[in-house]
């Protein structure tokens, strides 16, 4: 038990994408602060897109972010094909959900696994679970592999891909590599269905926690690139009107900005997508889930890693169903035809809801660019998670616990300092 | 056929990039070699988990990677197992997760190849004394040496 006063800090919280604080501090027992910091400093990008061409932009954009460059490609392209009024034709988009299976599959793959994975089973990393879980880990291991040849054929290389354009691709795989990729697909969907069963039996605390879910809805599909902004709420919002609902703020203890709906925190990534879209997945799957103890929707946040399994699942079944349909283009890209406008592109990264505006001149050249990327919009809601959780256990726990469980609830979120700027060190003081 | 690896590892910026170099440099200079068939030159950005999916393929795996520790700029270290590299503690790889982690992780899944062999050339981690074009050229001679020799 702990002093009823004391300052805990976490100076570097481990296994999320970049690097990050968390200051708590304890008075009376009770939380008087705490404070999820951003300290990297901003990356400037949006100042730094100013004056550049719609494809410039699409091949920087993907730096932003190592693990989803493909969301912030694909946010992007929509943006610039929204001010040229380019509408891309079916085999364009197809080839978009088939990126972004890709991205799905590479991101889920490592958090599941690598980084997830051992706060549920009980290991400090990855690498002493490995010892007891080979296989579970050579499963991840496998499936971000897989994840990473579909990134690789349509943007040409995994890591910060260069294949994707304003109006398509500048190239069309060939009908043979589809081919061999849509074979080892096939050969391996079991894994994915296992990955799904595997962690539908994973032991989860039992919470329920009142938070708002946000995420893209498409009339017909799971969202990925395209669709209206929802919450579970009643939001229901073109993509134009972001700004009119969603709110970003800065908070003087970090770098990253805060963004809010209507004033309060919202969760998105692939627990609010599948809390939103649950209709949308396909019985496979969605009969494995009603097998088990757990519904969605699910306001229980650790329910997070379930998602991502489903969305790993659903990301190879509809990447087999998109290669098997695989016909070779007239031309793998629109031609564009810049003009002055203003445009907007949201689509969903792994992370959860990507939002892109920018402005061009007659020449097409970026005037004003804006992003609102995932962690930003969770950071909030991280905060409040951690309050809800921490009030609960401080009066019993350690601050070793407190450190250990306040590093395991960050996670869980998958946040990706790389993008917000970057993530965690933690300090507590009560 | 014994299929052989050519692993290098780095980031673009500074002299991380030293693999991507010699990898680019090796590749050209061992196409009219005798083994120019049995050698498949890949580099990566980081070495990150898919280095083990990657490896899979080959019997025998030549890592190349940037490493810093207190020998002279351009100096090339070679470690004929995972465990002779682990042994060298004074080491440091150039990266946050770095490659001992991943090979570790694929010697605890026995993921590892039959064969390998890694090459670590020092670095400045200042930038403050690059690798010259020259010392690059005497790199690729020691190393495709050591590549030929071990086939």
């Amino acid at each position: 038990m702990n002093d009823q006063n004391t300052t805990i800090n976490i100076p570097v919280i481990a296994r999320v994408e970049g690097e990050g604080a968390l200051d708590l501090q304890i008075r009376d027992g009770k939380i008087y602060q705490l404070q999820l910091k951003i300290y990297e400093p901003p990356r400037l990008f949006e100042k730094f897109l100013i004056g550049r061409e719609p494809n410039e932009v699409v091949d920087a954009v993907a730096r932003i972010c190592g693990i989803c460059p493909v969301a912030y490609q694909m946010s992007s392209v929509h943006a610039f094909e929204s001010i040229f009024a380019m509408k891309p034709d079916n085999w364009v988009r197809q080839m978009r959900r088939l990126f972004y299976c890709g991205e799905w599959m590479e991101s889920h793959g490592i958090h599941v696994h690598m980084l997830a994975a051992p706060d549920f089973l009980g290991y400090d990393s990855v690498l002493t679970m490995a010892k007891d879980y080979p296989e579970v880990v050579k499963r991840g291991m496998r499936l971000h592999a897989l994840g990473m040849e579909l990134m690789s054929l349509l943007g040409k290389r995994s890591v910060h891909p260069v294949g994707a354009c304003v109006g398509g691709f500048y190239a069309a795989p060939s009908m043979r590599e589809v081919k061999r990729i849509l074979e080892c697909f096939k050969a391996n969907l079991s894994l994915a269905q296992d990955l799904v069963t595997w962690a539908l039996s994973l032991p989860f605390p039992d919470e329920k926690q009142d938070f708002i879910s946000v995420s893209l809805q498409h009339p017909h599909e799971y969202p990925m690139n395209e669709g209206v902004i929802v919450s579970d709420h009643g939001l229901n919002i073109q993509i134009h009107e972001f700004e009119q609902h969603f709110k970003e703020s800065q908070v003087p203890y970090s770098n990253a900005l805060h963004c809010r709906l209507h004033d309060r925190s919202y969760l998105v990534g692939p627990l609010a997508r599948v809390n939103l879209n649950y209709d949308k997945l396909p019985t496979q799957i969605t009969q494995l889930i009603e097998k088990s103890n757990i519904h969605f929707p699910s306001q229980n946040m650790f329910h997070s890693i379930v998602a991502r399994c489903i969305e790993i699942y659903y990301s190879m079944l509809e990447a087999i169903c998109i290669m098997q349909d695989y016909n070779l283009p007239e031309k793998a890209a629109l031609s564009m035809t810049p003009k002055a406008g203003i445009g907007f592109g949201c689509t969903e990264a792994p992370r959860g809801l990507l939002w892109h505006q920018y402005e061009t001149d007659e020449a097409g050249l970026v005037t004003f660019s804006k992003i609102v990327p995932p962690t930003s919009q969770n950071q909030a809601r991280i905060e409040e998670n951690l309050i809800w959780q921490l009030s609960r256990e401080i009066p019993h726990a350690t601050n070793a616990q407190l450190r250990e469980h306040s590093e395991k609830i960050i996670r869980n979120y998958d946040p990706c300092i790389s993008c917000s700027t970057h993530f965690l060190k933690i300090k507590v003081d009560r | 056929m014994l299929l052989v690896g050519v692993v290098g590892v780095g980031s673009p910026f500074g002299d991380d990039n030293i693999a991507q170099r010699v990898i680019t440099q090796l590749q050209r200079e061992s196409q009219h070699k005798k083994s120019a068939d049995k050698l498949v030159f890949e580099y990566f950005d980081r070495p990150g988990i898919h280095l083990l999916e990657y490896m899979k393929a080959f019997d025998r795996v030549h890592l190349i990677d940037a490493i810093v520790s207190d020998s002279p700029v351009g100096t090339i270290h070679h470690f004929d197992s995972f465990d002779s590299f682990q042994k060298h503690k004074q080491i440091l790889s150039s990266h946050d997760f770095d490659i001992v982690q991943v090979l570790k992780l694929g010697q605890i899944l026995n993921l590892l190849p039959k064969a390998l062999m890694i090459h670590g050339i020092e670095i400045d981690p200042n930038h403050e004394l690059p690798v010259k074009v020259g010392q690059i050229d005497k790199l690729c001679k020691e190393l495709l040496m050591m590549i030929e020799r071990a086939i």
